[in-house]
Formats: C-alpha cells, structure tokens, sequence
C-alpha cells in the first residue's frame, strides 16, 4: 500500500462525504468529482494514464451536468437544498464508513481469493455505506443521485480489490457509467425544475380540506405552530368549538380546534379556567359560546 | 464486424431523435427509419463475428444476441407504429434504440463485469423515456426511483460477479462464497424483474411510464441482465452451494411467490397497465426457476424463456395501450363488452395467452415444464406448474369482462371494420388520412403481428431453440473470444 494510493483513498472517502453532506450544490458536485475521479487510482497495479485521465473527465463533465441542471433554477434549488440536509448529518456516516473500510480491509480475499489491494475493497466499502444513506433515507434529487454515483463507484472499487485492476475497455464503461447516471440525474433535475417542481421526493404536505373555502394566511401546520409561538395571547383557548361549524371559525378558532384538549389545558393560567374550557363540543356552553363567537366574527 | 452496423445505427438514430425533439415530424422520421434499419442491421448480424476493439478487447456477436437484438427491434418498430396509430411518444424510439444498443453490446461482451456496466449504464439512461415537459412530481419520483432500482441491481450483480471470479475462472475459492455470490446475482435480476416482494416499483412505474415503454423498462432490460448473469456462471459446474440447499430453497421461494401472487396481483387490479405490470412479475418467476438450476445445460430452458417473455410481453403491453386508447378507459369496470366491440384484439389476447402460458406440445409449455422440473422435486413441481397456470386467471378475468355486455365508453369506440377514405389531393395524404381514419383497426392489426411473432417463438419459431443452446458454455462470447 502506497502512502500516495492511502492518501487517495482518503481523499475519495472524504469527497463522498461532502457528497452527501454538504447543502449548496458546488460542494456537492466537488465531492462527487473527488470521489469518482480518484477511484481508479486506488488500484494495483495502477491503470494506465489514459484510464484515469478518462475517469476524471468523466467524472468532471458528470459533476457539471449536474450543476448545469441546478442552475436553471437558483431559487428553488436554494430551497430544496436547506430542506434536504443530510438525514443522519455527518458524523454518523463518515463513523459507519470508518468501520466498514476497516472491516473491508481485514476481511479483503475472504472466500475468495483477491487479485487486488485490499485498500480498495476497504475504500469501496466505506464509499458503498456512506452511499446507503441518502438512497435509502434521502429527501431530494440531488441527493438520491449522488448516492446512486458513489454506490456505483463503490462497487467498482470493490471489485478492482477482489477481481483486480479493470482493463482498459471497462475502465471507459465506467467513466461512461459515470457520466449515464450523473446526466440521467441531471437531467430529472432539469425536467422537474422546467415543470415546475420542487426536487423533493418525500411525501406530500398534508392538504387542509377542512377550511379550503375560507383560505386563511397559515398554509401549513408549521406556519400555524408559528403563528402561536408569535401571539400566545390569540391562543389561549375559550372554548372548544363544534367541528361541524368549522368552516365559519376564524383563525385563532382554528389553531385551538386543532390542539388537543390537553395542549389547550396546559396553556391555560388556572384549573379553574381550564375546568371552564375543558368542555367537550358537545357541551351547551361551549357551543353557545362558539356560537356567539361565530355570529361577532365580521366575515 | 457485422455487429458495428446495428451498434452505428441505433447509436446514430437514437442520438439524432433526441437533438431533433422539438420537431415532431423529424422524430417520427429518424426513429420508425432508425428502427428499419436497426432491423435490418440485426438481421445480417453474423454469429462468430469478432469485432475487435484495440487493446485485445472485442465484441462477439452470439446467435442469441442476434435474435435478441432482432426482435427488440422488430417488437420496437411495431411499437412505435402503434404509437403512431394512438398516442405518439417522442422520446420512445430514441430510448428504444438507445436500449438495444446497450443489450447488443452487453450480450456480445465477453466480460461479464464489462458486459453489466454496459447495462446498467444503458438502463439508467433508458429510465429517462417516463418524463417529458409535462411530467408530474409524482412521475419524477417515480422514475428517480427507477434509476435508484435499476443502479441497486445492477452494482450488487456486478459485485456478486466480482466476488466469484476467481472461482469461474478456475482458481480455487470457498464454494459457500460462490454460492452466496451466486444467489446475490440471482437476487439482482429478480429485483430488476420485480419479483415479489420487491413488485412495488412496478405499480409505480407502470402509473408512470407510457405502455408502450413498459416492456423496454419491465422486460428487455432484465431479460438481457439475467442473460449475462446466466453466462456468468455458465464456465462453472457449481450448483448453488450455499449450505444446505438454503439458496436454492431461497430462490425456488421467491420464484413461487412471484408465480402465485403476481397472478393474484394482475387479477385484482381494475387498471390494464397493472395487469400488464404484474402478468410480469409473475412470468418472472420461471427466470429465477431457470437461474436456480445449476450447470451450463440447464441453462437453456431458461434462455428460450427470457425470448418467449421479451415476444409476449411486447404484445401483451401494446395490447393493452391500443385497448386502452380506443376505448378511452383503463380501467376494467369500464371495458365491459370489449372484445365484442373488437374481435381483433379479442383474437389478440388469445393468442399472447397461448404465447405465454403455451399448450402441450407447444415450445413454451415444455419450457416452463423442464424449468419446474429442473429447479424443483416432488410435489413441489406439481405447485409450481399451478403457479404458472394461476395466469388464466387474469386472462379469463379480461375475458369474461370482454365478453360482457358493452358498456357506454367500449359501445362508442370505432369498430375493426375499415373505413374507406376519398382520395386527397396526393398520395401521401391519402395515405395520412386512411392512416388516421383507420387508426383503430390499423392498430388492432399491428397488435396482431406482435402477437404472431410471440406465438411464433413460442412455438420453436425463428431459430430460438438453436440459438439458446448456442448460447451455451461453447459458444458464449467468453468461449468464442479466446
């Protein structure tokens, strides 16, 4: 093992990190430059130059892509990327990497014979876990797809370390491969950029249908939560409203329809106040005093 | 050399569909012409051809490859006549010529770590054929997951492929770790097929894709992966050895449950696509039957099945795409009374079940048999073959609904008779016109060529028997290149 090809292994490692920890999209493409362009050179014997020259290139114009898809919207992109952070931030990947390189350094050759360094099946290892996150757990495009390319570049590590070094037909594959996946991920990018999505791929925001014909200024439940923690005055609760009056409540009738009881009685100053509101919708009181409320609401 | 002409044509046509997007007629032209003479380049593809690459890699062109790539771009050409007839797909021929470049190259590769690559490149790019201008969020998750699945499948094949080459290449390594690695390729092509239980991508894809890209994502795609990973393990002897037949009771497990409840699935699904969808996981079930044998022979069975699925699955799904657009439904409550409206596609579905399912005597029923049998003992065949039969359940169920009473959507679509169109000023709109006024029955008819190819490989037609034992330890391009 040469301190030079350690060096790269630690460099690729630490380029798939950024890969799928950082949130601005140049960081991102500079990871993935680093951990596809230096993959072929943790190898032995070494490719030929052509080959890694063809790597890096490869790698190079993928990254691009990619960012040329994320420019065509700045905007929503920025977004997105604060949405879509890592979902394990990165410490834990870049801990779970460090153990699988060490288990696929010792165990490098079991059951099978390698014919390559076993660097590269420990680098391959840790590229493939730190991919695994944002496949299985990613909330964007950008990130599914990053994992996607170091998963790729994982498995070609893996077998440079138990098949040995790739000839130099299928080193091209794989700049080629590099360059399929990336542009392919590029290229949604940009289809659901140009259609007027967002990259996410999470599930969608809950709809409110209980207010749809009376839309009020909170869109969300976290705009909502928002607005409490802004005025807790207009939350304090009176009374429990019916449900079946709902579309003629005004919006601090709402906020307090969708507490709990016991969330509304913990904001309460006094038992006895909470006594008072602990009402079901059923209760006549709280319904005459919903009612009057209702009728004062100028609409 | 003979390869190089299909590879510059479908390259070059599939290149050019995509640069010239944005005109309609310009598309049309290069795919359905791409497609004629990708045909025809197939056609004089020569088995035994070398085409050398510099640096002592080469391409060997197969017999199977050759009726491969000829049917995908026969199928291909048919499909896109009928996406002329119903709903045109710009990016279809392109993404279908794309994909057959990839499998020929893939299929002529002698390495098969090179030869997946190839594949898994090609499949990523070929994903892309779902989305257009007016995709959807949903259609957007749907085909990044389809890239995900397919890059999943494809790495853990080729690292499965990795682990047990010192073992096909005779050096001496732990039988257990080949058989683990064996049963991780296995594992590959049945999440790529969609086996149960990894059949949830299908719903979503077929929500997604257009019916007509379905079997180049559902179909082609994994057929030609599980034909590299059949002749990955070709050069060896080696059952699965995974202690105590655990990996092939594994596989056997899954192919049953792929058998049963994918004929479940395509029986309870209201929408066509789905039944299409799910008819295909379920036909996977007899490939893992076929890569659960052990030994080079007994690979051949599961070759003519791979050919069999690719003729009928083509059919099948363009089938229900003309269906679909000429009773403007999907939907199966809706379609009652079709096959009284259309006896051609009536006739057409008859024959993809006899394709798929066969009869005795028939190429099809010995081959799903000699699967069963291979794979399986005892009693256990006998539940297999019921596995296989459980499709006449769907079938019989789109049957039945066709032989209803027509409903108001299927009672106003066109009739199969044609009509005859008045002479327009040249010929070229003449025949434009016929073309649209009878785009119905022209349809129908192109569905029916679909399904006289499948019955026709089915049946031992078109050289597949020659050509799968062909492709065996002897002739394989590994076994040819040196």
């Amino acid at each position: 093992m040469s301190p030079f090809q350690f060096g790269a292994a630690l460099a690729l490692l630490a380029g798939g990190l950024v890969a799928i920890s950082a949130r601005d999209p140049r960081w991102i493409a500079g990871g993935l430059v680093a951990a596809l362009g230096l993959a072929s050179v943790v190898a032995d014997p070494l490719p030929s130059l052509l080959a890694v020259a063809i790597r890096g290139v490869a790698a190079l114009l993928g990254a691009y892509l990619l960012l040329l898809a994320l420019r065509i919207g700045d905007e929503r992109t920025a977004r997105v990327a604060q949405l879509a952070g890592p979902p394990l931030g990165p410490i834990t990947p870049a801990l779970a990497a460090l153990a699988a390189a060490l288990v696929g350094y010792s165990s490098s050759g079991v059951g099978s014979p390698a014919e390559g360094p076993a660097l590269a099946t420990a680098a391959g290892l840790g590229l493939a876990t730190l991919a695994v996150g944002p496949l299985l757990l990613g909330r964007d495009i950008v990130r599914i797809g990053a994992g996607v390319a170091l998963l790729a570049t994982a498995a070609e590590l893996v077998r440079g370390g138990l098949a040995g070094t790739p000839g130099p037909l299928e080193q091209a594959v794989t700049a080629g491969l590099s360059v399929a996946v990336l542009g392919s991920v590029a290229t949604i990018v940009g289809l659901a950029l140009r259609a007027g999505h967002d990259l996410s791929v999470g599930p969608n925001l809950p709809r409110e249908t209980l207010f749809e014909a009376h839309p009020l200024g909170a869109t969300s439940q976290h705009a909502a939560d928002r607005a409490l923690r802004r005025s807790p005055r207009a939350a304090r609760p009176v009374a429990t409203p019916r449900r079946d009056a709902a579309h003629q409540l005004t919006l601090e009738e709402r906020f307090r329809l969708a507490g709990t009881p016991a969330e509304g009685a913990a904001s309460v100053d006094s038992p006895a106040e909470a006594a008072r509101i602990g009402g079901t919708p059923a209760d006549d009181t709280a319904a005459e005093h919903a009612a009057a409320s209702v009728d004062s609401d100028p609409k | 050399m003979s390869l190089l002409p299909f590879l510059v044509v479908s390259v070059a046509a599939a290149i050019a569909g995509l640069v010239v997007r944005g005109e309609p007629r310009l598309v049309i032209a290069i795919g359905v012409g791409g497609l004629v003479l990708a045909t025809i380049a197939a056609l004089v593809i020569s088995p035994g051809d070398i085409l050398k690459l510099g640096s002592g890699e080469v391409l060997v062109a197969t017999g199977y490859g050759r009726l491969f790539v000829l049917l995908g771009s026969a199928s291909g050409l048919v499909l896109c006549l009928v996406a002329l007839s119903t709903t045109w797909q710009p990016s279809l021929p392109s993404a279908l010529l794309l994909g057959l470049a990839g499998i020929a190259v893939g299929l002529a590769l002698p390495d098969p770590l090179t030869a997946m690559l190839v594949l898994l490149g090609t499949a990523a790019a070929v994903s892309l054929v779902c989305l257009d201008a007016s995709a959807t969020a949903a259609d957007v998750r749907a085909v990044i997951r389809q890239v995900r699945l397919v890059v999943l499948a494809g790495v853990l094949a080729f690292a499965a492929v990795a682990w047990a080459a010192p073992a096909l290449s005779g050096i001496g390594s732990d039988p257990a770790a080949f058989g683990l690695a064996d049963l991780a390729i296995v594992l590959a092509v049945a999440i790529r097929f969609g086996a149960i239980p990894f059949h949830r991508p299908v719903g979503q894809l077929t929500n997604t894709a257009p019916g007509l890209a379905i079997p180049l994502l559902l179909v082609w795609g994994p057929a030609a992966l599980a034909v590299v990973a059949l002749g990955a393990t070709d050069g060896s002897v080696l059952t699965l050895l995974v202690p105590d037949g655990f990996g092939q009771a594994l596989i056997v497990l899954v192919a049953a449950a792929s058998l049963f409840l994918g004929a479940v699935g395509a029986w309870l699904q209201d929408d066509l696509e789905h039944v299409v969808g799910y008819s295909i996981v379920q036909d996977a079930g007899f490939v893992l039957l076929g890569l659960a044998i052990g030994g080079p022979l007994a690979h051949q069975p599961a070759r003519l099945w791979l050919l069999i699925l690719i003729a009928a699955k083509t059919a099948f799904a363009a089938w229900a795409t003309v269906v679909q657009e000429r009773f403007r439904t999907a939907r199966l409550p809706e379609l009652h009374g079709w096959a009284r409206r259309s006896p051609l596609l009536a006739a057409g579905l008859a024959g993809i079940a006899v394709a798929t399912i066969g009869v005795p005597g028939l190429l099809a029923w010995s081959v799903r048999t000699s699967l069963v049998q291979g794979a399986t003992g005892g009693p256990l065949q006998v539940v297999l073959v019921l596995g296989g039969l459980a499709s006449l359940a769907y079938y019989g169920r789109l049957g039945l609904i066709g032989a209803g009473r027509e409903s108001l959507l299927v009672a106003a679509a066109a009739p199969d008779r044609p009509v005859a169109v008045p002479r327009a000023g040249s010929a070229i709109r003449t025949v434009r016109a016929g073309w649209w006024t009878n785009r119905a029955p022209i349809a129908a008819g192109l569905v029916l060529v679909l399904v006289l190819v499948s019955v026709l490989v089915s049946a031992g037609g078109l050289g597949g028997p020659a050509a799968a034992q062909a492709a065996g330890p002897q002739a394989s391009p590994a076994a040819l290149s040196r």
